[in-house]
């Protein structure tokens, strides 16, 4: 039903009704704006990618041949253009900059610093792991966090993520492996 | 090694992409191995916890007003008039437009350039009828397109000057530098015209200042 659904509203938008392209905007805006939240971990910059995304979408929807699905496009586009916006804000960001350097180096004394951390209350465990997971997803080369925003918080199959990320379902499989061994080794001291 | 294979089928499981006949393997394994166990249990948590994170939710005004913005840039995209955009748009233009104007009129009338104008001019002026009324042996008439000529010069000048600040700036500085160096050549040593310096421009009153004390030392100096 939503599927024929947005196929006619998908036919409008072609024809340049700009109403029927924001029913389709307003069905998604959620999602994608989610998803680059997810990705840039900024409010504004997650804003002004999902407005981007839908306007980079409406200019291209004549190009649009519905080989996927109109969520599985939206998401590509959100993803590519997160991408693209995480590899500027890295090449200005020091600390991007040093994420594959602090994966071979720093990585034990990162750990180092975790470990030494004070051993908190049961009640406040939750909020200091949450915060400390946040930093960990941060940290992930954007690839890796895409991949992991699709599957794990969009809930995508790995079939929908390799499609949206543009590579094949095993690599989904195994950067999610990946990211999996990482996410527990840096939050071990909390998962005692 | 064994157990690596064990969690890259664990996290296939928590992905939901684990085959049956895997799914049977994996749990055979977890049941006797405790370390995989351990990190099944670990991997669920920090799931769990990651789901919980991140929601950037905005209130139902905020998404209206994104609503908003999104089909005003659709609509110019469409290349159709975007009524609100455009009234905005129009509204915010001539507005800035007016602002525009005003502050050049404002600027053009402060009583600050408005004196540093009128003070070139009439230096100019003065000079100009000076050179020509003193020249020794020459007591000729000035004719009358010549002072047209100059008047229409100095206009222009004024014009020029009053549409940049920093320009006009300049030119004052280098008209008092020039002044003053006349001053100290005076053969009588007197100072010929009496100069306002003191120009109420905020921007300007330390530099004015300095100006002052340079004239004041240069007076002393003569």
């Amino acid at each position: 039903m939503r599927a024929e659904e947005d196929r006619q509203l998908i036919e409008q938008a072609r024809q340049g009704e700009v109403e029927a392209f924001m029913m389709l905007a307003k069905e998604y805006e959620h999602q994608i704006f989610e998803l680059t939240y997810h990705l840039t971990a900024n409010r504004e910059d997650a804003a002004d990618l999902t407005q981007e995304t839908f306007l980079h979408a409406f200019r291209a929807i004549k190009g649009f041949r519905g080989n996927s699905s109109f969520r599985t496009w939206l998401h590509r586009i959100a993803v590519n253009l997160s991408l693209n916006f995480l590899k500027k804000r890295r090449s200005q960001n020091s600390h991007f900059e040093d994420v594959d350097r602090l994966e071979e180096e720093g990585r034990e004394k990162e750990l180092e610093t975790v470990r030494k951390m004070p051993s908190p209350e049961d009640s406040s465990l939750s909020q200091e792991f949450r915060t400390n997971l946040e930093k960990v997803i941060e940290e992930l080369p954007p690839a890796y966090r895409a991949t992991f925003s699709l599957v794990v918080l969009e809930e995508m199959s790995h079939q929908e993520a390799a499609r949206i990320m543009g590579c094949s379902e095993k690599t989904v499989s195994w950067r999610m492996h990946e990211i999996r061994k990482r996410l527990k080794k840096k939050l071990q001291p909390f998962l005692a | 090694m064994k157990c690596e294979k064990y969690q890259k089928m664990i996290s296939d499981r928590l992905d939901g992409e684990l085959s049956w006949r895997k799914g049977k393997r994996l749990d055979r394994h977890l049941a006797s191995c405790p370390l995989c166990r351990n990190y099944l249990a670990a991997q669920k948590t920090i799931q769990q916890e990651a789901l919980r994170i991140g929601k950037a939710d905005y209130h139902q005004a905020w998404w209206l007003q994104f609503e908003q913005v999104l089909q005003e840039k659709l609509r110019l995209a469409a290349g159709q008039p975007a009524d609100n955009l455009t009234a905005k748009e129009n509204r915010a233009g001539h507005n800035e437009e007016k602002e525009h104007k005003s502050k050049s009129k404002k600027w053009v009338l402060r009583p600050a350039v408005v004196r540093a104008l009128s003070l070139v001019l009439v230096v100019a002026v003065a000079a100009s009828f000076l050179i020509i009324y003193t020249r020794q042996g020459q007591p000729e008439e000035l004719p009358l397109t010549m002072m047209l000529s100059y008047e229409e010069s100095y206009l222009n000048l004024g014009q020029v000057l009053g549409e940049d600040e920093a320009t006009a700036g300049d030119f004052i500085n280098s008209l008092e530098e020039s002044i003053l160096e006349e001053t100290m050549s005076d053969e009588n040593g007197k100072v010929p015209l009496e100069l306002e310096f003191d120009l109420p421009l905020n921007g300007y009153q330390e530099e004015i200042n300095n100006l002052q004390i340079e004239k004041e030392s240069l007076k002393e100096g003569l």
